[in-house]
Order: C-alpha cells, then structure tokens, then sequence
C-alpha cells in the first residue's frame, strides 16, 4: 500500500507544479486547444466531422429499408429538432427513465420507422446525432433537470466524484482540479461535452459521449459500463447542467 | 475494376477570372488502415488504403499521387493552379482493391 500511495501522491505533485489553477467559469475543450485544432474546427469544409454530418443529412431524407418513412418525413429539415439537443438527456415521465439523443433515434427507428434499431457507435447513428447536433450549433446548453430527475442528477453528480479504478481516480480528479494542466503532451480539459459527438485525433474517427465516458473509464483502469447505461446517462445529465450555458459546437475536433 | 462509394468533400468555385490562382480542396472519409494493426481478437486487420488521387485540369494531369499507409483516416488534400481555361476539374480516385472514383466538376473561366 504504502509505496503505491507514494506514486500518487508522486504523481499529484508533477500535476501541482504545471497546474493552472480552478477555471473560473466553465469552458469548452475548444479552451484547451492548440491554434491549429481550433482552425480545424472552425473550417466550414476541412473539419473532418463534416463528412459525418453530410451523411446524416442524407440518411435524414432516405427511407429505412423495409418500407418505413424517412425521418424527414415526419420531422421535416433537421433543424426542427435543434431545440431539442440541448436540453438533452431529459427525463421521460412516461418511461420513467432518462433518455438521450441516440437513445431517441434508436427508439424512433423501432417505433416508427419499424427497423432494427442502428448500433451504438455505427457510422449511421454516429451521421445522425451528428446533424442533428450540428443544427443545434451554437444554442447554449441547458441546465432545466426536470423534478423527477433529481435523484439521477445527484447519482450523476456521485459518479462524477467517485474514485475509480486501479488509479483511483475519479472524473472531477483530472477534469475540475488539475483542468488546465499538462499530462504528458495533453492538456487536461474540463471534461466538457457540448462539442459531442466528436471528431477525436486519438480515434481517427467521430466518437460519442458514451464512447469519451467508457474511454476515460479505461484510462483509469476502470471496467466501462455499456453504451446507453444508466449511470451513464445520469453523467451526462450532469456534465450538461455542469456546462449549462456552453454553446453547442458539434463536430468539434479535439485530441 | 469495381467502384469506390466515398463520402467525399470537394471544395472548388465554378467560376473564376482567367489567370486567377484556384484552390482545390479534397477531404475524404476513409480508415486508412496501415495493415499493421491488431484487431480486438489479435488477427491482423487488412490492409485497406487510397491508393492513388489524381486531379486533372482540362485534360492535363495537375497532380498525381501515391498513398501510403503513414498517412492518416480521412486524408485532406490540397491543390492551388491557374486557372487559364474553361474546362473539367476530374478526380480520380483508386484503393488498394482496384476499386475507383471518379468526381468531376466544371470550372468555368471567365476572361
């Protein structure tokens, strides 16, 4: 045991000596950036999450195989649904359980466009929430948490405070106290997820917030949970009510 | 030779004064797999690469380019050229099975 304390708090001083300090405000992961990730994102053309969004709103106005109506149809253009992004998860008093943007597409490819619904982390439920976040661009994220959903927020709340996994450390451990500091050649973010989903150098690909969460789950040596988990869902009620106010910038780019 | 489907960002004006300096802009989605990794179950995963991009400008070859498994998913590329004459900007596009794609788009020149 000892020596192992020893390493950590090892490690936390190697974080105290680079560290900036609390952020006083939340901030995005864009805060964090270098100049060239950020001009990245900023390219109406280049931003490689792009090519994700153009596929979602191509697979907006097709029709499911098997003779169901396109999304279009019922919905109309994409934007419609931009109110909507921000203020999700939101609690469904009916299910009573918290739901999500891939959980609602999911749902709505079962129940009304009669398909199986697109897997976690498929190119088409990646395309999907993609355009959808991308017509939600800029609208700032909201901290309405309906009453029913405060036990959820509270347990989302616990999760992010929690210690975990073989380093033992939880969320708020890199993202709230050492945001802004150096960890090897990164710098740590504020664990924000209004940029969701998205493009992530380390992935070469577009990424849920689901897939951030089971990520840093295994950084630390933790055991992920499944995609669309509850305490998942109840992290990310959290994180936007933690971010409440940050505009949405999907596809962000980040490292 | 069978036929490449990729979503595939092309960034050029359609019209432009004679003598003008264009940009073109390619951004294609593509894994780019180097053929060197290992898969969940520690099987190799197969190589799969672009394996060539050539741009042509009425009929003369602007670029022509070999790919190599270094380079990174979803390859961004770009070209600058005179643009002297009216004429089709084609792209062609091939992978590592042979299979292409070809984009074309008008540039019209005006003196």
């Amino acid at each position: 045991m000892f020596p192992r304390r020893c390493a950590r708090a090892g490690l936390c001083l190697l974080f105290l000596s680079l560290s900036a300090g609390p952020a006083l405000s939340a901030q995005s992961g864009l805060a964090y950036l270098g100049d060239e990730l950020r001009a990245l994102q900023a390219d109406p053309f280049a931003n490689p999450g792009l090519l994700w969004v153009d596929r979602g709103e191509a697979l907006w106005h097709q029709a499911p195989p098997g003779g169901g109506s396109a999304c279009a149809s019922c919905h109309g253009p994409a934007e419609t649904l931009a109110p909507l992004v921000p203020a999700l998860p939101r609690w469904n008093s009916e299910s009573r359980r918290l739901e999500h943007l891939e959980g609602l597409i999911r749902q709505c490819q079962t129940d009304q466009q009669g398909t199986a619904p697109a897997p976690y982390e498929s190119e088409a439920l990646l395309a999907l929430t993609a355009r959808l976040s991308f017509a939600a661009r800029g609208r700032a994220l909201s901290n309405q948490v309906a009453p029913e959903a405060t036990e959820a927020l509270a347990r989302g709340k616990a999760f992010f405070y929690q210690q975990r996994g073989q380093l033992e450390l939880s969320c708020a451990d890199c993202h709230e106290r050492y945001a802004g500091a150096r960890l090897r050649g990164d710098r740590v973010s504020e664990g924000m997820i209004n940029g969701f989903p998205i493009y992530r150098l380390t992935w070469q690909t577009l990424g849920s917030r689901h897939r951030m969460f089971r990520w840093c789950n295994e950084a630390v040596r933790a055991e992920p949970y499944a995609y669309g988990a509850e305490p998942y869902l109840e992290l990310e009620l959290y994180l936007r009510q933690r971010g409440a106010g940050l505009p949405v910038e999907t596809p962000a780019v980040r490292r | 030779m069978g036929t490449l489907s990729l979503p595939l960002r092309v960034a050029l004006p359609s019209t432009v004064a004679a003598g003008e300096v264009v940009s073109l802009r390619l951004l294609l989605q593509h894994p780019m797999e180097t053929g060197y990794r290992l898969g969940e179950d520690g099987a190799r995963i197969p190589r799969q690469i672009i394996q060539s991009l050539r741009v042509y400008y009425a009929d003369r070859c602007l670029a022509d380019l070999t790919l190599q498994p270094a380079i990174s998913a979803n390859p961004y590329f770009a070209f600058s050229f005179i643009a002297d004459r009216s004429g089709p900007v084609r792209i062609e596009i091939q992978d590592d099975q042979e299979r292409q794609l070809t984009d074309v788009r008008e540039l019209t020149v005006v003196p």
